[in-house]
């Protein structure tokens, strides 16, 4: 039996509530010429924002369907629940466990994972593969979950780069399944630009000077760790942060702009360690996903972790 | 003859760039990191503080920044 890990089933979630960019600038304090740089240049405009649903509201749904891809007789034995903002919730509420009981997986062991920000999610997948591969019984399940709300200012706009919104996912994990093969997964860490949102401007301008340079870097090294060359590469399922940071990576890489798909950009804006789970889900009901090709699952969390992750596709 | 206006705006790249003499006119600044997506909005600030106009964001696009004779072009012709 392989020993990879293997995606068997990704779901996302995103609220009904779609609000334009513009309509969040006041709550946010955004300046005329930030939403104007935002819109025009950064190519934002649309969001889901719903301040009405709460976390578990956001976050159960797309758990469970990607739950209902467990055969029957499996068991799953660990829940991930993996966010950027350290602080999801009122401390005295164990989030991971409340996700578990909701899910009903009452003998799951359930753990939080964030300190790689918005990479945490293809951490985790990560991480569940080796943990299934290191203790758990042969068959064995993990649920990697994501969903964190935009909550307030101070987590919803990370100044000159993203607008932030709502979102969740998750992905049923094994190890030898039939599902998406993990063929690789690289991450590189900037420790000098741990200080996130805290950052000097001095630091921000430095972490924005070598952002395309080393994101095309870790993307290149996880296509190379895969045994394949970019042009075996069908498509980069990408962060949503915004076109410029891509537009820069895309030309530090030179590659071809047509292999990264940005569509939802436009639509959804970043949703935390959600993106690359949301666009992968929009690009599998678009049928653009083809069996026994290569995907590039990429995210960078601020702090700074830059994360690529190689797949293979197989339809099932 | 380049506008005293896109003067400022080479000058105001190169400020943030000592290791550069010079920028060319068609040299694409968002390509070659001259401007970096943390940047964006102090260039908007600093054209709008160079032509004196706000600039309208129904009527420009991404081009519009793309070099130094585009910029000149879209904000500074008329001036």
């Amino acid at each position: 039996m392989s020993t990879a890990t293997t995606l068997e089933r990704i779901e996302s979630f995103l609220p009904e509530r779609s609000v334009r960019i513009d309509d969040v600038a006041a709550s946010l304090g955004l300046r005329r010429a930030e939403v104007g740089v935002f819109r025009k240049i950064y190519g934002l405009d649309r969001l889901r924002f719903d301040p009405g649903t709460g976390l578990f509201d956001l976050v159960l749904p797309a758990a469970r369907r990607a739950l209902a891809a467990l055969p029957e007789g499996r068991r799953v034995e660990y829940v991930i629940y993996a966010h950027t903002v350290q602080a999801v919730a009122p401390p005295d509420v164990d989030t991971a466990a409340t996700i578990r009981e909701g899910l009903g997986l009452h003998d799951a062991e359930a753990f939080a994972l964030t300190h790689q920000a918005c990479v945490s999610s293809l951490g985790a997948i990560d991480l569940a593969g080796e943990l299934l591969r290191a203790e758990a019984p042969e068959g064995a399940y993990a649920l990697m979950v994501t969903g964190e709300r935009a909550y307030s200012p101070k987590v919803q706009l990370i100044p000159n780069s993203a607008v932030m919104a709502d979102a969740a996912a998750a992905c049923l994990v094994t190890v030898g399944g039939p599902g998406d093969e993990v063929l690789s997964f690289v991450t590189r860490t900037l420790g000098e630009y741990a200080a996130g949102l805290e950052m000097t401007k001095e630091e921000t301008q430095g972490f924005g000077q070598v952002y395309g340079t080393v994101l095309g870097e870790v993307i290149n090294e996880a296509v190379d760790a895969a045994g394949l060359s970019f042009d075996d590469v069908d498509l980069v399922v990408p962060h949503n942060v915004n076109m410029v940071s891509w537009r820069q990576t895309i030309k530090e890489m030179g590659a071809d702009p047509e292999k990264f798909f940005l569509d939802n950009v436009a639509h959804y804006s970043h949703t935390y360690a959600s993106d690359v789970f949301v666009n992968y889900t929009t690009l599998r009901d678009q049928d653009r996903l083809a069996d026994g090709r290569y995907y590039v699952l990429v995210s960078v969390g601020l702090g700074a972790t830059f994360g690529a992750m190689v797949i293979r596709h197989r339809k099932r | 003859m380049a506008s005293a206006g896109i003067e400022e705006i080479r000058s105001w790249i190169l400020s943030r760039h000592p290791e550069r003499d010079d920028v060319a006119p068609d040299e694409n600044l968002i390509e070659s990191r001259l401007v970096d997506s943390l940047s964006f909005v102090e260039l908007v600030y600093a054209i709008e503080g160079a032509s004196g106009v706000e600039i309208d964001f129904d009527n420009i696009d991404i081009r519009d920044f793309q070099t130094l004779s585009s910029i000149e072009k879209a904000f500074f012709a008329a001036v």
